[in-house]
């Protein structure tokens, strides 16, 4: 038993108590001291049963009366020889208990009391009149009833008979609250409705969806048979995916791959259909889903010819692309602002100025920006990105693992036309190009006239350089022109010689005679050699000396002033001696799957040639070549993230990769992998109450961030419900910083629309969320929810199929019944202040 | 006037009768105490007694036959229940609804609070039942009492029920329900449409009156995460009265005072402000508003707590400590102690939030948070599995994952236990738990299953390394609670044993499936322990709603159609009050003869 003061401050009149025996001290009367002593108690008594009614004490006392309540549920989706079971069980129990109040009430939408089992049974016959609606299960409001049902002052007991499947309602909400009253709830799982029939349970979708990539999505189909069925999910009227699967009894997941093309709010709906199928109600379930808009690109090609390649693959996969030459790199961080993705590809060193790789930066390691780095030629060479900012942000370093072999054989024109000034830049440019070259490396110099002549046989530079710089010194014009002869000496030194690297420098500024250059110089390239060449002077054969360089694989300069040919001499050297990229078949080999996933490199053709990079320790390496050197690297750095992409992703070395069928997949999974660091300026959340009667609340919540992720404060963004009704413009309060809410009620049945369409804000996609509640939730006839059943027994101390021993024993009986205290005390009083008269006149001590 | 115990004619009989049996007491003649004497004497006395009875001695007997009378009566007159004369409402069951949303507590320009008018209307409503069966609810607490047709009870729950919320609940249910009275205020509108499909006749019983208020509607804080930025709090302030306010705002962070200002507010005007809340300080963050016509007091002060303010101490048991040691140093708010396996104490107590356990196992399981790195091989955690090169293939949406990019991480070999007490929520491809988690009232615990060292993996080099313990302290140290929550029924990380209310009260905590429940029905800084850990959880009105005491959405009709209610308190505790006062006093007049 415990009490529970009502007015407790009211026991403070107990301390007025003791003046009862003060002034019995101070007696005038003459009574015997025993009498006196009877009648100060008697008064004492009765003083203190006073001031303890006004304090209203309210007992909880202990009941043996017991009032049971059966809850029953007999929804549609429970089977009706449950229910008839249920009866049974019921009139079992009552015998075993023999309650002394006991009420039996039926639930499904709503909660109705029975008159007795028969009546219960009567709910689920094929006759039955009464109109119940059986459309919905609602446990809360049920057990809410039934509480309401429990006779006062009796020990409290409600057994549910239920599937556990609510389909509205706050089970939650309910069980806080009984759990609180010390009603326990014991329960009795019910077996599903068999009707042979499939229906789909659940539309699974990956937690972001992005409009262009493939989407798999998963579909739990229920079946209470072996069937074969079809399972398809639509939009709208089109038919995204379908798969034929085969059904056994219980749930079978279907994954369905769909693509959806445009971003924003879609409503899907996976539908099965099986031959036979008794109940169509159920063979749909719509879902709302958020189609994130297009991620977006900025791409900079340094050869915008051959950007169609990637730009069309990113595209097709879901980017957004907009594709520029270099000088459209923005050159302020906020300029990148509208991007997610910034892929730079085979740009040279000098047509990126530092202030803009400064704002690449910024916008990367600040703001989450994803960076991809494509190779190339042109992104090495004399002016490359070694120990540049630019390097800095990426996850390699332009450098070779190893320094090459190297064999150049320079041939040089010193004919007549040569004299003067030219044969001097020629002399100049020969032993500035010898200068930049390493010790280590192989130096021939060929010269040639109308005849050739090997100014210096190949041999290593280091124990030579004096020999070299005297040869050199010792070039004199004369003669006429003939370049084959010349070439094809180099050609046949070069063979002669061990080195990774064989290169060739033609310089002539004259005319030669016609012969099969074309053949000779391919031959030197199937044998890994390169030539280039260089045109000094109007009267030089520009045209032969062009392809010379084109077939060679090597480069062609023209120069009109003999005075830029040092320059090209010591750019030929460094780009041979250290040469920034190889060009080789290579194969690619993964090494760490990792955003891979899915892309089968089995059949990813070969690459044709990679700029040569060092991986970082601390980035990863996915992609290497046979020789161990990376192809793709990756790293997050900062708030962003950073890849290179070691080859090139266009026709040149890439040119097998761009019609292999992983080439999209491939670059797309990188990009969708940078993409996502970013946080998004809006976000839109509907939150959505579990359905209570025929209303439910809903709360539409959007959070505004900076770029940096800081919370956005003080706005006042509108958003559009739609809830079956017109629209109506909600301004969202802001309730934290960054967050803002819209708060309503609105139709349980309704679909709701939430749209953020504040006219003044920066929201591109005009972000929409829908709740689409589930009209045939009731016929999709999953099996008992156990769970949830053992959960309500566990947290209200009820039990799991009881018998009737357990359902009377309970620790809650203690609170059974309430009874005020005060009206007794008051009759206590009422008899003790007549007592008390009666003792002040009759002396009973006395004789 | 009638009586709630009986019937008018018993209770006026058993009044006759009690005023009978208190006149025959009283008139009974005390017998004199029995003496010998002579009998000249005894004459000369029975003269004098007849003489003595003089008017003033005959205005003595009266007014003491008239306060035992009056003793009697008013406690018999107690026992029926008197009460104003109600108009009996026949026609069955019926349910009382009182509307107990905080506005409800709002004072009214005529004295009193809306709720004293509701109870008073109760109670009015109580009598006029007269022997049908009453059911008693409030939109927070669902059936308080009944259904009964004993009104002590009912009237013993009114007493006990105040406002608590409960604007997002259902309405009560009750099944064969003729009549349902919902007394309200109207400030929170709340459609009847689910009562009336019922069956039953819906009666609004309004207890408006117009107040003058202002609110802290709105306050949250912004933890920047980052320790060179500044935390920050968004507050809105709101003037619900008919003329401009001048309202005080005080803001505290623990025992310093933030913001101290005097805002002047126009009628209906609402205010939002940014408050920066400095780089560091206490995690209890108060808001306290005051006003000169401020009706209702429940909305005045809002409470935030910040929990990445408060330092955390970990102690890492570990014989090569050397990568958690430079990790530490560079994480801001996490005290470090550094403790060699030989030197761990079995059952120490130490001051640590977090104990991490770097390639070795006590023998006995720690009693606190604790993250395991590579474990060792002991009972108690599991049997271990080892793989060589792991590939981190699958992560579940876990806290202790968030930000951390598998994607970066090679392994070269892992180390775990598997057992049911671990769940994995990042595994390797062969299924291999790579991070597991495990948690109940008792215990809280991470385990990683590779190390730091070169040769089990690169996190060390990666990004994904302090986030990923940073992340594991914190969950175990400090899980989140959930969002600032309003009063009702909230839900429970899985790991709250007990919730300490702000005046020291524990609250119920129920578990329901995975995860724990609480009815909190009044605003404040909750406290919630378990496995281990502490953290709080910040209850506030916030809700204009509620603080807009100054409309109602009753329809002008339905707030004409009952008169204000006036007190109905009842009538027999000022009974036995009298009564008590005059037991009391007449003890001693009685002793002192001045009555007899």
């Amino acid at each position: 038993m415990s009490v529970i003061w009502t007015s407790p401050s009211a026991l403070w009149l107990l301390v007025l108590v003791p003046l009862v025996w003060l002034a019995s001290r101070f007696s005038r009367t003459n009574f015997n001291p025993r009498q006196h002593l009877l009648q100060t108690i008697v008064r004492t008594a009765v003083l203190t049963a006073l001031a303890v009614a006004l304090a209203r004490p309210v007992f909880e006392v202990g009941s043996s009366r017991l009032s049971v309540v059966y809850l029953v549920d007999v929804s549609y989706s429970v089977s009706s020889q449950s229910v008839t079971e249920a009866a049974a069980r019921i009139g079992e129990l009552n015998a075993a208990l023999r309650p002394d109040h006991h009420r039996i009430v039926a639930f499904a939408r709503q909660a109705r009391v029975m008159a007795d089992s028969e009546a219960l049974t009567q709910v689920v016959s094929a006759d039955d009149e009464t109109g119940f609606d059986r459309s919905a299960s609602d446990l809360d409001a049920a057990l809410a009833s039934a509480r309401a049902e429990l006779a006062p002052g009796h020990i409290p007991r409600l057994v549910l008979f239920s599937d556990g499947n609510a389909t509205t309602g706050d089970v939650a909400s309910i069980v806080a609250q009984l759990a609180g009253a010390g009603i326990p709830v014991s329960v009795f799982p019910m077996a599903p409705r068999e009707l042979g029939d499939a229906w789909v349970e659940a539309l699974r979708l990956p937690s972001r969806l992005a409009p262009g990539g493939l989407i798999a999505a998963t579909v739990d189909v229920g079946s209470q048979r072996q069937t074969s069925a079809t399972v398809e999910i639509r939009n709208g009227t089109e038919v995204l995916g379908s798969r034929a699967v085969e059904l056994t009894p219980g749930t079978t997941s279907v994954v369905v791959d769909i693509s959806l093309d445009e971003a924003g709010a879609v409503t899907l709906e996976a539908r099965v259909t099986s031959p036979g199928d008794p109940l169509e109600t159920n063979n749909a379930l719509a879902q709302a889903a958020w189609v994130a808009p297009r991620p977006r690109v900025l791409y900079i090609e340094g050869t915008p010819t051959s950007a169609r390649y990637l730009e069309s693959a990113l595209q097709q996969s879901g980017f957004d692309v907009e594709t520029r030459p270099a000088a459209g790199l923005p050159a302020t961080s906020d300029g990148f602002e509208s991007f997610d993705v910034v892929v730079l590809s085979d740009l040279g060193r000098s047509v990126l100025p530092d202030q803009r790789i400064a704002a690449l930066s910024t916008w990367v390691e600040q703001f989450g920006g994803g960076l991809l780095v494509a190779g190339g030629e042109a992104v090495f060479g004399e002016d490359g990105y070694r120990e540049s900012p630019l390097e800095r942000l990426l996850p390699v370093t332009f450098e070779r693992k190893d320094e090459p072999e190297i064999a150049l054989v320079m041939v040089l024109d010193k004919s007549w036309s040569m004299a003067g000034t030219n044969i001097e830049m020629l002399r100049i440019s020969a032993q500035a190009a010898v200068d930049v070259m390493k010790d280590e490396h192989t130096l021939g110099i060929v010269t040639f006239n109308d005849s050739l002549d090997w100014t210096l046989t190949p041999r290593q530079v280091g124990p030579n350089r004096e020999a070299i710089r005297a040869a050199i010194a010792g070039i004199e014009p004369s003669g006429h022109t003939l370049i084959f002869p010349a070439v094809e000496q180099a050609y046949l030194a070069l063979q002669k010689l061990k080195a990774r690297a064989k290169h060739v420098l033609l310089l002539s500024d004259g005319r030669s005679y016609p012969d099969d250059y074309e053949a000779l110089v391919k031959k030197m390239t199937t044998e890994k050699m390169t030539v280039s060449s260089v045109a000094m002077g109007a009267a030089a054969d520009r045209e032969l000396l062009q392809n010379i360089a084109k077939w060679g694989g090597g480069r062609s300069y023209a120069a009109d002033n003999p005075r830029d040919v040092p320059q090209i001499f010591v750019k030929e050297a460094k780009d041979v001696t250290s040469p920034g990229f190889d060009e080789e078949l290579l194969k690619p080999v993964v090494k760490h799957v990792g955003f891979l996933a899915g892309i089968d490199f089995t059949r990813a053709p070969q690459l044709r040639g990679r700029t040569a990079t060092v991986i970082k320790d601390t980035a990863l390496e996915l992609i290497q070549t046979e020789d161990e050197d990376p192809l793709l690297a990756y790293w997050p750095i900062g708030a962003g993230r950073a890849a290179v992409f070691a080859s090139d992703v266009k026709d040149r070395w890439a040119a097998d990769w761009i019609r292999w069928r992983g080439y999209g997949p491939f670059f797309s999974a990188v990009v969708r992998e940078l993409a996502g660091q970013r946080f998004p300026a809006w976000s839109l959340d509907l939150e959505v109450a579990p359905a209570r009667g025929v209303s439910r609340s809903v709360t539409a919540i959007v959070e505004a961030r900076e770029a940096d992720g800081q919370p956005k404060n003080l706005l006042r963004p509108t958003v559009r419900v739609e809830a079956g009704g017109s629209p109506r413009d909600i301004v969202a309060r802001q309730v934290a910083p960054g967050r803002y809410e819209a708060r309503l009620t609105t139709d349980a049945a309704a679909l709701i629309t939430a749209t953020l369409v504040d006219p003044v804000l920066p929201v591109s996609a005009g972000l929409s969320r829908r709740f689409i509640p589930d009209a045939g939730a009731e016929y999709r006839f999953r099996a008992p929810d156990g769970a949830l059943l053992s959960a309500l027994a566990a947290s209200t101390g009820g039990t799991v199929a009881p018998d009737g021993e357990s359902l009377r024993s309970g620790d809650a009986d203690s609170r059974a019944a309430r009874r005020a205290a005060w009206p007794g005390l008051v009759l206590f009083a009422l008899i003790g202040w007549a007592a008390d008269l009666l003792l002040r006149r009759v002396r009973i001590f006395e004789k | 006037m009638s009586f709630g115990a009986m019937a008018g004619w018993q209770a006026w009989g058993l009044l006759a009768l009690t005023a009978g049996v208190m006149s025959w007491l009283f008139f009974l003649k005390v017998r004199a105490p029995r003496v010998h004497v002579p009998s000249l004497m005894l004459w000369t006395k029975v003269l004098d007694a007849e003489r003595e009875m003089t008017l003033w001695e005959r205005i003595r007997k009266m007014v003491s036959w008239l306060v035992i009378m009056a003793v009697g009566v008013m406690l018999m007159l107690a026992l029926t229940r008197p009460a104003p004369s109600v108009v009996a409402a026949g026609g069955g069951r019926r349910l009382i609804v009182i509307d107990s949303s905080w506005s409800m507590g709002a004072q009214m320009p005529s004295g009193g609070t809306r709720w004293r008018n509701a109870i008073a209307r109760a109670r009015t409503l109580i009598a006029a039942a007269a022997g049908d069966e009453v059911a008693l609810a409030t939109t927070a607490d669902g059936l308080v009492e009944g259904p009964t047709t004993d009104s002590v009870l009912l009237e013993a729950a009114l007493d006990r029920i105040a406002p608590a919320g409960g604007e997002g609940a259902d309405w009560p249910r009750l099944a064969d329900v003729s009549v349902v009275h919902f007394i309200t205020d109207g400030t929170i509108p709340r459609s009847t449409t689910g009562l009336e499909a019922s069956g039953a006749r819906v009666s609004l019983e309004p207890v408006y009156e117009a107040a003058a208020n202002v609110a802290i509607t709105a306050f949250e804080t912004h933890a920047s995460g980052d320790p060179a930025v500044q935390s920050e709090a968004y507050l809105e302030l709101a003037n619900y009265s008919a003329g401009a306010q001048s309202v005080r705002l005080v803001v505290t962070r623990g025992t310093v005072s933030v913001a101290d200002a005097s805002i002047d507010l126009a009628a209906g005007e609402a205010v939002r402000q940014i408050v920066p809340l400095g780089l560091e300080g206490d995690a209890r963050v108060r808001a306290r508003i005051s006003a000169r016509e401020n009706a209702l007091a429940i909305d005045d002060e809002a409470v935030a707590w910040i929990a990445d303010a408060e330092p955390l101490a970990v102690t890492v048991v570990s014989d090569a400590p050397g990568f958690l040691q430079v990790l530490f140093e560079r994480v801001p708010g996490v005290r470090t102690t550094f403790v060699a396996t030989g030197a761990y104490a079995k059952a120490r107590t130490g001051p640590e939030d977090v104990l991490i356990f770097d390639h070795w196992v006590p023998p006995a399981a720690p009693d606190k948070p604790a993250l395991f790195v590579s474990p060792s091989s002991v009972e108690w955690i599991g049997q271990l599995r080892e793989e060589r090169t792991p590939t981190w293939t699958t992560s579940q949406a876990h806290p202790v994952l968030r930000g951390v990019d598998p994607s970066t991480v090679t392994l070269e070999r892992a180390r775990a236990a598997e057992s049911d007490a671990w769940t994995p929520i990042a595994r390797s491809a062969t299924g291999t738990p790579l991070v597991s988690v495990a948690e109940s009232l008792e215990y809280r615990r991470v385990m990683l299953g590779f190390g730091f060292s070169e040769a089990e993996s690169n996190i060390v080099l990666q990004p994904a390394f302090p986030v990923l313990v940073v992340n594991a302290i914190e969950w175990l140290a400090r899980p989140s609670l959930g969002d600032q929550v309003r009063p009702g029924v909230v839900g429970l990380n899985a790991v709250v044993s007990h919730l300490t209310a702000p005046d020291g009260r524990q609250v119920e905590v129920t578990q329901f499936g995975d995860g724990r429940l609480a009815r909190i029905m009044t605003p404040g800084l909750y406290l919630a322990e378990g496995g281990g850990m502490r953290s709080a959880l910040a209850v506030n009105v916030g809700d204009p709603q509620v603080s807009n005491v100054a409309r109602t959405s009753l329809s002008t009709a339905t707030l004409a159609s009952t008169a204000t209610p006036q007190s109905n308190a009842p009538w027999w505790p000022v009974l036995i009050a009298i009564a008590f006062v005059f037991v009391l006093v007449e003890w001693w007049t009685w002793h002192r003869r001045i009555t007899v």
